[in-house]
């Protein structure tokens, strides 16, 4: 199955832009011959920090619910062979580069390069190399880090919930009334985006556990997507704050500011400092 | 010996707790009115706020769907005749549960008031909520039988004697789990399991601590998950795995989410050694799922 | 900053941790653990009750032997066993008093309905038969607690015992009753000396002292009555939600709030059952939370409040009705409240 090509930003061409909501998105193609333009087989490459293959994108939207920032929408791509709609970014600037987007893509149509890359001639993304580790926390502060490729699915197999699925099914016959999805749905994003425009973020800053606030509970060992965090043993003490047996410890060494760990932390333990 | 760090925790916000806070600060002076009058109220709670914030957090690669319990409810509720205003958040706002057992008094009094005022406005007679803790709020911290003359119910208690009838696909064993709030809290522990023994091809079991020694799901008001609360979490969901059931069932949002965090945690971490081989639902998504063909 | 610098801050921060006072306490945790009672703390037997004990032994005899040597007690003449009526007659002990004073009282029962005659028993018997069943009343009282706790509260019978045993303050019905017994009992022995009363005090005579055993103890009852129901609007009764919540407003300012739910926590006898039962406390464990007491003792050093999961079952199973949960919440919304305010 094709990929978007990792070196497009130097062997594609710049063929037209689309309306953003604040900055225009730069198309890309291999020539101006591979472009049609919205309602033709021929879509090229989106973006440019956020980069998507239309070619490729079959629409299957985890990128839209991966996204932290909510940097995805859709776009209607009739006559399309792929799919008839497909995710474009019309909030590229707000993208924090965590990458979750490009990791979820089950055909790898999405390619994130941090802006400062761009422009400097290592627009080429690295593929990461070292070898994938199921071992969760380890008694001390690892040694070299340990990356997550998509081929890490194992770990979050589990036997699928048919009985939930079953309910489902039923529900989704009819029509139900709303309960306040919209003011939910609202109301997140405007928290998101407050969190986003607090956090200073990119290569100068680093992100900090609060120990005091950590309850141990792993979720931002599995979020980050350059493996920079590990979990510490702690010890239990009883009548202090920390009466966990295991705390987040960010590894400095490879962290890069992304914030997606500051995202996924369910007590907001998590800050960013700069970089001393 | 002077203390230099205080040891005091902040009150953890997730951003579930945050979006409800924030809610509550927000002024709303307009009036509603509802459409049709109605009898009965359904108060779905705050399922959505826990989709939103679960949906990139912990729970996003499990199988929690909160809202789905509000569905299901409501697709019940219609399937037993029953037409319920659906006293959604876009109009009212949350209990107020977590923030009156965290302590934050002036958010519960903002939701409170708003609260009273739409329910005033809307007309109903009777209220159900298929959350154990906003009955719970609604019943005692509210006191609307007394306020403003509304009943309270739990949604298994409205669909309780009914005279409903369910059957399950294939059979299975489910085991029922006590919410706080509605167990012990309230003392209704028949209702849920009348309409358990109503599913024809549902065997239930019962767990080693029930009705009124349940043992907690997790911690209700969001404060505080540290190891103890969670070995109480383990230890629950083992008493399940000793029961050998399919399914545990909860009768509240929070067991739902508490123990599938739980669950998700335990897949995330298999080296960890610690494995539940059932599923965790709340009564009503199951029950939705043993409607018969046709309803 | 390395990994390794990383490291070595959380170790200092540890170490900060443990230089405080936590894990000294909890090597101690005997000496604030409601259960754990291997280290009783309380004076040994030896040598500190024990000499204690002796010194004061000695202290009396000591007087004793000044007594008997300096004021020896004056011998009078044999009594004599074949003396008639006396008067004032002999009375027995003065905490016997009481019994006679009930023999006194008594009177033949005996009364006539249309036309017949019915004698019911003598005076001697009844008034005999009214002292057993004064002594059974009392013997009887915690049954009937149990009894009364059982049928206030039927719901909870499967639980452990529901027993009320309250406190005067909290039930001023039998802390009346109560008094009345007291109070009877002290002007029954009043009255069963009128005798003697009457030749120092000619005026009191029997008619007044039968008025004033008849009434007295009602009006003893009463008043009881009427100053234990104001204690309580003062503030020792239980609150209903309304007026909680008002009190959490004004009552954070003068702490009256405090004041309430210390005096209903003061109803707990330390049973234990309550720290028994609590989930986070029965967590294995080097060191185990110990919630309740932690509470119960105003350290809310952020653990022991925040880390119950308010589930509910130490209040279940509270033999004394204390509502555990609501008094976590209370605190929690001082702390939090009280602070930001």
């Amino acid at each position: 199955m094709a990929e978007i090509d990792k070196n497009f930003m130097t062997t594609y061409q710049k063929v037209a832009t689309h309306d953003g909501e604040d900055e225009p998105i730069q198309i890309w193609a291999k020539d101006s011959d591979s472009y049609g333009g919205v309602g033709t087989d021929k879509l090229g490459i989106w973006g440019s920090v956020v980069a998507v293959d239309f070619d490729i994108c079959v629409a299957d939207g985890a990128c839209i619910d991966a996204c932290p920032v909510d940097v995805f929408e859709w776009i209607d791509t009739p006559e399309h062979p792929a799919s008839d709609k497909k995710a474009i970014m019309t909030r590229e600037p707000d993208c924090i580069v965590c990458k979750a987007c490009e990791e979820v893509c089950p055909v790898t149509a999405v390619l994130i390069t941090d802006p400062a890359d761009i422009g400097t001639g290592t627009e080429s993304a690295e593929t990461v190399t070292e070898e994938v580790s199921a071992e969760a926390p380890s008694e001390t502060v690892v040694e070299a880090p340990i990356a997550m490729t998509s081929d890490n699915t194992a770990l979050f197999f589990h036997k699928p919930n048919k009985w939930l699925n079953r309910a489902k099914d039923v529900l989704n016959k009819e029509e139900l009334p709303s309960t306040g999805i919209e003011k939910a749905k609202d109301m997140f994003k405007g928290i998101r985006k407050q969190t986003l425009d607090s956090l200073p973020r990119g290569k100068d800053y680093l992100a900090l556990v609060d120990n005091e606030k950590c309850i141990g509970c792993t979720q931002c060992v599995y979020f980050c997507n350059f493996a920079s965090i590990d979990m510490i043993s702690w010890d239990l003490m009883a009548r202090t704050s920390q009466f966990e047996s295991k705390k987040a410890l960010i590894l400095e060494d490879t962290c890069t500011g992304c914030t997606l760990c500051v995202f996924a932390c369910p007590v907001e333990a998590i800050t960013m400092e700069a970089k001393t | 010996m002077s203390r230099t760090k205080p040891y005091s925790r902040t009150i953890p916000h997730p951003l579930f707790e945050r979006l409800i806070v924030e809610d509550a600060m927000k002024e709303e002076k307009d009036s509603w009115k509802p459409e049709r009058p109605h009898e009965y109220g359904y108060f779905p709670g705050c399922v959505d706020f826990m989709d939103v914030e679960v949906k990139f957090t912990h729970l996003n690669k499990g199988d929690a769907d909160h809202a789905s319990i509000a569905a299901a409810s409501i697709k019940l509720l219609n399937y037993a005749n029953i037409d319920p205003l659906v006293l959604d958040m876009n109009i009212f706002k949350c209990s107020g549960h977590d923030q009156l057992w965290q302590g934050q008094l002036e958010v519960f009094d903002a939701l409170k008031e708003h609260n009273l005022r739409r329910l005033k406005e809307s007309g109903i007679k009777i209220m159900t909520c298929s959350c154990a803790e906003c009955y719970r709020t609604f019943a005692v911290d509210y006191d609307l039988p007394n306020t403003l003359g509304i009943k309270v119910e739990h949604v298994t208690q409205t669909l309780q004697g009914r005279g409903l009838k369910f059957k399950a696909p294939e059979d299975v064993t489910v085991a029922y789990h006590d919410p706080c709030r509605l167990g012990r809290m309230m003392g209704e522990f028949e209702a849920p399991r009348d309409l358990i023994q109503l599913v024809d091809g549902a065997k239930m079991v019962e767990l080693e601590n029930n009705k009124e020694r349940a043992l907690c799901c997790g911690v209700s008001s969001m404060m505080y998950c540290n190891d103890a609360t969670k070995a109480v979490r383990r230890k629950r969901l083992d008493q399940g795995t000793d029961a050998g059931i399919d399914i545990m069932l909860g009768g509240c949002p929070k067991c739902y989410m508490h123990m599938q965090c739980m669950l998700n945690e335990e897949r995330m971490n298999p080296e960890e050694g610690h494995h539940h081989d059932y599923e965790m639902m709340d009564l009503m998504q199951f029950l939705v799922a043993c409607l018969e063909e046709g309803n | 900053m390395s990994e390794q610098g990383a490291t070595e801050l959380i170790g200092d921060y540890q170490d900060e941790q443990i230089d405080l006072d936590t894990v000294s306490k909890l090597e101690h945790r005997e000496d604030h653990s409601v259960l754990e009672a291997e280290l009783v703390k309380g004076e040994p037997l030896y040598p500190h009750e024990l000499t204690r004990d002796a010194v004061l032994s000695m202290y009396v005899m000591a007087l004793f032997f000044f007594l008997s040597a300096f004021v020896p007690p004056p011998l009078h003449g044999a009594a004599d066993p074949t003396a008639g009526t006396a008067f004032p007659p002999p009375l027995p002990d003065w905490y016997l008093l009481w019994a006679f004073g009930c023999l006194k009282a008594a009177w033949d029962i005996e009364f006539t309905i249309f036309g017949y005659h019915f004698f019911l028993m003598t005076a001697k018997v009844w008034g005999t038969l009214v002292q057993g069943m004064i002594i059974g009343l009392v013997v009887a009282v915690p049954f009937i607690d149990k009894a009364i706790g059982a049928f206030i509260d039927p719901q909870y019978g499967d639980v452990v015992n529901r027993g009320h045993e309250r406190r005067p303050i909290e039930d001023p019905v039998r802390a009346a009753i109560g008094v009345y017994g007291i109070a009877i009992v002290i002007m029954l022995s009043i009255y069963s000396i009128n005798a003697n009363i009457a030749i120092y005090y000619p005026e009191i005579n029997t008619k007044v002292l039968a008025m004033v055993t008849l009434f007295g103890p009602l009006g003893c009852a009463l008043i009881t009555y009427l100053f234990l129901d104001r204690r309580r609007s003062e503030g020792a009764k239980p609150l209903n939600d309304e007026e909680r919540f008002d009190l959490y407003v004004d009552g954070i300012k003068d702490r009256r709030m405090q004041r309430i739910y210390e005096f209903k926590l003061n109803r707990c006898y330390q049973c234990g059952l309550c720290d028994d039962i609590c989930p986070v406390r029965d967590m294995e464990g080097e060191y185990e939370l110990n919630i309740i007491y932690n509470t119960f003792q105003n350290e809310h050093d952020g653990v022991a409040m925040w880390s119950c999961i308010t589930c509910g079952m130490c209040t279940a199973v509270c033999p004394q009705n204390i509502e555990y949960v609501d008094y976590v919440l209370e605190q929690r919304a001082l702390t939090t409240s009280g602070a930001s305010s």
